[in-house]
């Protein structure tokens, strides 16, 4: 499968040089999932998101490619004109990440609408201790914000832990929470997933079989996201971690609360990313100073998918896509005496890598002797609590002409945090069961997203990519349910066509 | 991420060979994802030493890949045709979770909507669907 995406990123590049009058993006896309706080958080591991959008130059990457197809760098490579690179990315790579986020919503939403195991209203879990069983809309209100504090604690708490942690290189630490949190993840979400769907099915389906199902999947996803496999199974590994991940998140959270949720975690991605003082922010730049590739992150890649490891680069730095959810599994050492099931979702929380954006640059830097056009590398700053994945979009282009095992080199990184997220924001949306509101949010997480991408290419540095979809999101959502749904039913009710 | 290509021969035989072994603990996918992606490597592209080490690695592993499949299938069938004949231990290697409150009450609903007697449906049936509810509501914990 890689093979098939360099003969194709490599036929485009050539016809791209052929063409070079035409403007076309490489066939790349990287979208790094950045998650911190793995080993942070224990309970509300959220991964703030950072996107991290670089830009990447097509016609650099096209001289990559070159170089690496010829071995001739100096005489190929193009002219690059930074007026051209802004303009020049952004639609493939727009377009590389809508199918996985795309991708992931039909699979929460299809899984939530054939199935009744995950339809919220079950257990509470530790996260959001308080009900919003409340008479009075007052108190539902205030038991929300109660619910969204508690959570962004745990969130807040997560990802200073993994700061703190990456602060003192505790590298080992964190690459073998995260290791654990995709174990937890894979299996134990696994096999509850299994069950569900086969309870829904009404099939009976022997045990045996779903033992070896559970054991077959879980253990080519360890391969295949902390060690090595092909990119296409990679990214199929985060998205269907990313879709497990958002179901049991609009399993257990209550109605309200998770709106409240959704919007306090857009604003805590703005602030902790772009504020000076915001911890991803700091995360960022000490990885920067160091210019190390830090720990693993779980990146999601439309061109490859990578785990930095704590690895010394320049040699071959590793990228594992790690799910967000590893940095929920980060606070499971503080909830051991919890309930299984407040465990499992300490685990879910702790998912998360940290950037491997900024790994990935922190080696491009290091390897990129030549005129590297690495655009400002930015760590992702990993997602400490909950679940959520920071979400970063990086885009880097490195023009090295070494072959590296560097895939992740080009594209969009995408966290995983923002998969998660979006997918709750549109599960819940389609919970009404009306397919105008799940369309109109749909589409304004899609527009959020290119706001987001374009917005990364102007600024090029790591940007947040939570807030903008998400306020457009609940944005729509909220005025389709109580404004445009009303209208339009009049209006088809008066027989007025628009 | 991992492009093949950009891996020395030696790294290649090296994945190859880990994704093979691993196969051996009851992993047929890493099997089948090990024939397909080196697949090309193994067959397509012009040959060096570590080739031959490959090729054989990627038969082996679409040859134990279809073993599994058989043996999966094989198992499968027998369980469904012979699973009410097995008695206890059928029911003990069935994957079925009993369903819970929630779920009861919006079968119940469903089935009760589609089939209400007011509204043309059967009372017998209806009945039915009813008695069935309290049984499960009853039976299942």
């Amino acid at each position: 499968m890689t093979e098939l995406l360099h003969s194709q990123a490599d036929n485009i590049l050539i016809n791209d040089y052929e063409r070079s009058d035409v403007a076309v993006l490489p066939d790349v896309a990287i979208i790094q999932t950045s998650t911190t706080g793995e080993n942070v958080s224990s309970n509300a591991a959220t991964a703030s998101s950072h996107a991290r959008v670089e830009p990447v130059d097509p016609q650099d990457h096209e001289t990559t490619r070159r170089h690496r197809r010829d071995g001739n760098p100096e005489e190929q490579r193009p002219l690059n004109n930074d007026h051209e690179e802004i303009f020049k990315y952004g639609a493939s790579h727009v377009v590389k990440l809508f199918v996985p986020v795309s991708l992931c919503m039909l699979i929460v939403i299809l899984t939530i609408k054939t199935t009744s195991s995950y339809t919220p209203g079950g257990a509470t879990w530790a996260y959001t201790p308080f009900t919003e069983d409340k008479p009075t809309n007052t108190q539902k209100i205030l038991f929300s914000l109660a619910n969204t504090f508690i959570f962004m604690g745990f969130v807040i708490t997560a990802t200073v832990i993994l700061i703190l942690l990456y602060k003192f290189k505790c590298y080992k630490i964190i690459h073998g929470w995260l290791i654990l949190t995709t174990l937890m993840l894979l299996f134990f979400f696994l096999y509850s997933y299994f069950s569900s769907i086969s309870a829904s099915l009404n099939r009976p389906i022997d045990m045996i079989t779903i033992c070896f199902l559970t054991w077959n999947i879980g253990v080519v996803g360890m391969f295949c996201v902390h060690w090595k496999g092909p990119l296409r199974i990679q990214q199929a590994y985060l998205i269907m971690m990313s879709a497990l991940l958002a179901l049991v998140f609009y399993k257990f959270l209550p109605d309200w609360t998770g709106w409240l949720i959704l919007g306090v975690i857009s604003i805590w991605d703005l602030i902790a990313v772009l504020c000076p003082k915001g911890p991803l922010r700091i995360l960022v730049e000490t990885a920067q100073e160091r210019n190390e590739p830090i720990f693993p992150a779980l990146i999601y890649s439309s061109t490859m998918v990578y785990m930095i490891t704590a690895v010394d680069p320049p040699a071959e730095p590793e990228f594992t896509p790690v799910s967000v959810n590893s940095t929920t599994a980060g606070k499971k050492s503080h909830h051991l005496d919890l309930s299984l099931f407040e465990k499992k979702q300490f685990i879910l929380v702790n998912v998360g890598e940290p950037l491997t954006d900024e790994q990935r640059n922190e080696r491009a830097t290091i390897r990129n002797n030549n005129a590297r056009r690495q655009l400002i590398p930015r760590a992702d700053v990993p997602q400490t609590e909950g679940r959520r994945e920071p979400a970063r979009y990086v885009v880097e282009r490195s023009n090295s002409p070494v072959p590296d095992d560097d895939d992740d080199e080009k594209g969009v990184k995408l966290g995983l945090g923002d998969f998660i997220f979006y997918s709750i924001l549109l599960a819940k949306a389609s919970a009404l069961g009306d397919w105008n509101v799940t369309i109109a949010c749909y589409l304004s997480l899609l527009i959020g997203l290119c706001l987001t991408l374009l917005l990364l290419a102007i600024f090029r540095k790591a940007l947040p990519a939570l807030p903008i979809s998400i306020t457009f999101g609940l944005v729509l959502y909220f005025s389709t349910v109580y404004i445009i749904g009303p209208f339009t039913a009049e209006l088809s009710t008066g027989q007025v066509f628009i | 991420m991992v492009s093949l290509e950009k891996k020395t021969p030696e790294e290649r035989l090296n994945i190859c060979r880990k994704y093979y072994l691993g196969g051996f603990a009851f992993l047929p996918l890493l099997w089948f994802i090990n024939a397909i992606w080196f697949y090309k490597q193994a067959f397509k592209v012009e040959p060096y030493p570590e080739q031959t080490q490959i090729r054989k690695y990627v038969i082996r592993s679409a040859i134990g890949t279809f073993v599994w499949i058989l043996i999966i299938l094989v198992w499968n069938i027998m369980f469904q045709v012979f699973r009410t004949k097995m008695g206890p231990a059928g029911d003990y290697l069935t994957f079925v979770v009993p369903p819970n409150k929630t779920r009861i009450r919006d079968a119940y609903k469903r089935l009760i909507i589609l089939n209400h007697p007011d509204r043309g449906g059967s009372p017998y049936v209806a009945a039915k669907i009813n008695e069935a509810k309290d049984y499960f509501e009853s039976g299942a914990k």
